[in-house]
């Protein structure tokens, strides 16, 4: 029969033991947790730039007539023309990679580009694009370094790059 | 009269560290399994989003071709009156054998319209599937 006094060191002792494992199940949950979020919130945001970027291009060139669609070739990269007829005479709206970001311009035609004028739609790591005969083809490189890439049919593709 | 209270006293300290630990237990087996969970779906989310990209782009490359049977042979492979593109767990193309995910075209030249079906699946289930009509005029 142990001394109540010792009785009373192995409680604090299994107390201890205790603590320590409560310690460690709560330590192992944070970091498993960050873990998962982290790797969620990467691929996130890996898909959100694959999708606006993706679908950002492939709507305008849809929506635009394709004759219109031009691919202009730039030292920083090509330039997507998509040319718009109005009343006010003819307006483009330029699709272009520069400083880290897919950027918009909207002005009028006679007028020379400014890259940095540009609307940022969204950072990401680089945009390439190319037109072969009736195909514009997206190629994208997320800042994770991810590479994807996407095919837009030209069926009234006239103009030729510049 | 003293020493029995001090027993007492880390006698429920210990009860109610093994009910914590029991609670957290509890608790830990639950949130491991909605991480899992969150990660399944984030994962999934994932080849969704890229699934709705590969057709969007293979059924441009569908309709570009016409339905000509030379141009969809050099651009996808043969399979069952259809084609098929192969890609690993990281979406690269590959081989059959290597595969995680397919894509199944499907082509038919209907009087003047282009038909086409693109499914993109992984192993047990279709992911994405876009059908697609075209008018090839009457020429």
């Amino acid at each position: 029969m142990l001394p109540v006094n010792q009785k009373g060191n192995y409680s604090l002792i299994l107390v201890l033991v205790l603590f320590c494992i409560f310690t460690f199940i709560f330590l192992l949950l944070i970091s498993v947790g960050g873990g998962v979020y982290k790797n969620t919130v990467s691929k996130t945001d890996e898909s959100y730039q694959i999708r606006t970027v993706l679908s950002y291009i492939s709507n305008k060139v849809r929506y635009a007539d394709s004759k219109d669609v031009q691919l202009l070739q730039k030292k920083g990269g090509n330039i997507l023309a998509i040319a718009d007829d109005t009343t006010n005479g003819i307006y483009v709206t330029y699709i272009y990679f520069f400083d880290g970001s897919l950027k918009e311009l909207y002005q009028k035609k006679e007028k020379d580009i400014q890259m940095d004028f540009g609307e940022e739609i969204i950072k990401t790591g680089r945009v390439d694009m190319q037109m072969d005969e009736n195909f514009l083809s997206i190629d994208l490189t997320t800042s994770k370094g991810t590479k994807e890439s996407m095919s837009i049919f030209l069926p009234d593709q006239g103009s030729k790059p510049t | 009269m003293m020493k029995s209270i001090m027993l007492s006293r880390s006698g429920l300290y210990l009860v109610e560290f093994v009910i914590v630990l029991f609670v957290l237990c509890i608790v830990s087996v639950i949130v491991f399994q909605l991480f899992i969970k969150g990660s399944q779906i984030s994962a999934d989310a994932y080849d969704l989003n890229i699934a709705v990209v590969r057709a969007e782009s293979i059924t441009e490359e569908v309709l570009a071709s016409a339905g000509e049977d030379a141009i969809l042979a050099e651009r996808f492979d043969n399979a069952n009156g259809g084609y098929v593109l192969y890609y690993d767990e990281k979406w690269n193309l590959t081989d059959a054998d290597k595969c995680k995910y397919s894509a199944l075209i499907s082509v038919i030249q209907k009087d003047f319209m282009l038909l086409s079906d693109v499914s993109i699946k992984n192993s047990s289930t279709v992911l994405y599937s876009i059908h697609t009509e075209r008018y090839l005029g009457m020429d």
